[in-house]
């Protein structure tokens, strides 16, 4: 199995990079990207709500503004987690989670996905993080079929979520999975800051965890959650 | 050039569904019709197929078929369709991009107007060129 290295801040990154001249147009580049498409549909839904004057609509066109603030509350999250300025350990003690239920809780597919059975002894705030950022890098970055999977061994609680696409390097996986370190190429066709994998994998190994990703046999990625078993 | 004033039939891709419900909105409030939504490139030739419109808004960064993939597909297969590309951030692999493949960049804003002028433009270019209708 391939590990992959995730820098988890500003500091980290400009360490790894050694320039930090090219790690400023990066961060700016995807903020900007990332930043920029929900503020200016924010301020675009906002003028039409205001001239619209068909109940209907109002309620689609609310609803959707209030899609993109919660988004750009997570980015602002992210970018604040990033940069080192706010804790991001959940204040409470680890105790029995059933992964399945949770993964259930946050999983919009097909049911029958996820199939097994575990309960990991960690901080069910990072459970929930760890899930839903595998989930999310799943179903954002790849394609169907979907197949999440749960079991125990040796102590240890697992969760591999798989997702299809093309075949993919463990160059390209390491790339595509440190926090800003994207090519322009790669910006303009896998869109986010990648800073919530890297979040979620220290709060993990914070409770004797990790989380890894790898390429899949016949293309697509393979992310595993591995936490104490209760 | 075509009249600002003309109506035109526009097929919509972005992968963000709310990108796509506010284009909607605004095409339609300046008298255009959106001819289908799709939320990647492969959906939006499959859609072109099926009811060819007079233009493309095309975002750029999407999952399955991004619009850098689709752009040389749909000029072969429909060489009559003003394409204009639609995205938030555009650095020079951006720009020279588009540059190269001849397809017109407006970044995303809240304000329709740009966008407005670019699918005007694109339609009128291509009609220049080609001496007809655009479909």
């Amino acid at each position: 199995m391939t590990g992959v290295s995730l820098p988890v801040t500003l500091r980290d990154m400009a360490v790894q990079v050694g320039d930090v001249d090219l790690l400023r147009r990066r961060v700016l580049n995807v903020v900007g990207h990332e930043l920029r498409t929900p503020v200016s549909t924010l301020s675009g839904l906002a003028t039409e709500l205001e001239a619209c004057d068909d109940d209907r609509k109002r309620a689609e066109l609310a609803a959707a503004v209030a899609r993109s603030a919660r988004r750009l509350d997570r980015l602002v999250e992210d970018l604040l987690l990033a940069a080192g300025i706010t804790t991001v350990v959940p204040v409470e003690d680890p105790e029995a989670v059933d992964v399945v239920a949770a993964l259930r809780s946050l999983w919009t597919g097909p049911a029958d996905a996820i199939t097994g059975g575990a309960v990991a002894f960690a901080r069910p705030e990072v459970v929930r993080r760890a899930l839903t950022e595998l989930l999310d890098n799943a179903t954002v970055y790849g394609e169907a079929p979907f197949s999440i999977r749960a079991w125990e061994a040796e102590g240890h609680a697992y969760v591999e979520v798989a997702n299809g696409g093309p075949m993919v390097s463990d160059q390209e996986l390491a790339l595509a999975s440190e926090l800003f370190f994207r090519g322009e190429r790669a910006v303009t066709t896998q869109a986010g800051l990648g800073v919530g994998l890297a979040l979620a994998r220290t709060l993990v190994q914070a409770d004797g965890g990790d989380i890894v990703l790898r390429a899949g046999p016949s293309g697509g990625v393979i992310a595993r959650l591995e936490l104490p078993a209760a | 050039m075509t009249e600002r004033s003309e109506r035109l039939r526009v097929l919509v891709v972005d992968d963000e569904d709310d990108v796509r419900l506010l284009l909607r909105l605004q095409l339609e409030a300046h008298g255009h019709t959106v001819t289908a939504e799709a939320a990647d490139g492969q959906a939006a030739l499959d859609l072109c197929r099926a009811d060819p419109p007079d233009a493309v808004i095309l975002d750029l960064l999407m999952p399955r078929m991004s619009g850098f993939e689709v752009i040389p597909k749909m000029r072969t297969e429909f060489p009559k369709v003003a394409i204009v590309a639609y995205t938030a951030v555009a650095g020079d692999f951006v720009r020279n991009e588009m540059r190269r493949l001849h397809v017109p960049l407006v970044l995303k804003t809240a304000n329709f107007a740009p966008l407005d002028v670019a699918l005007h433009a694109a339609v009128a270019d291509l009609r220049d060129r080609s001496g007809g209708p655009a479909r």
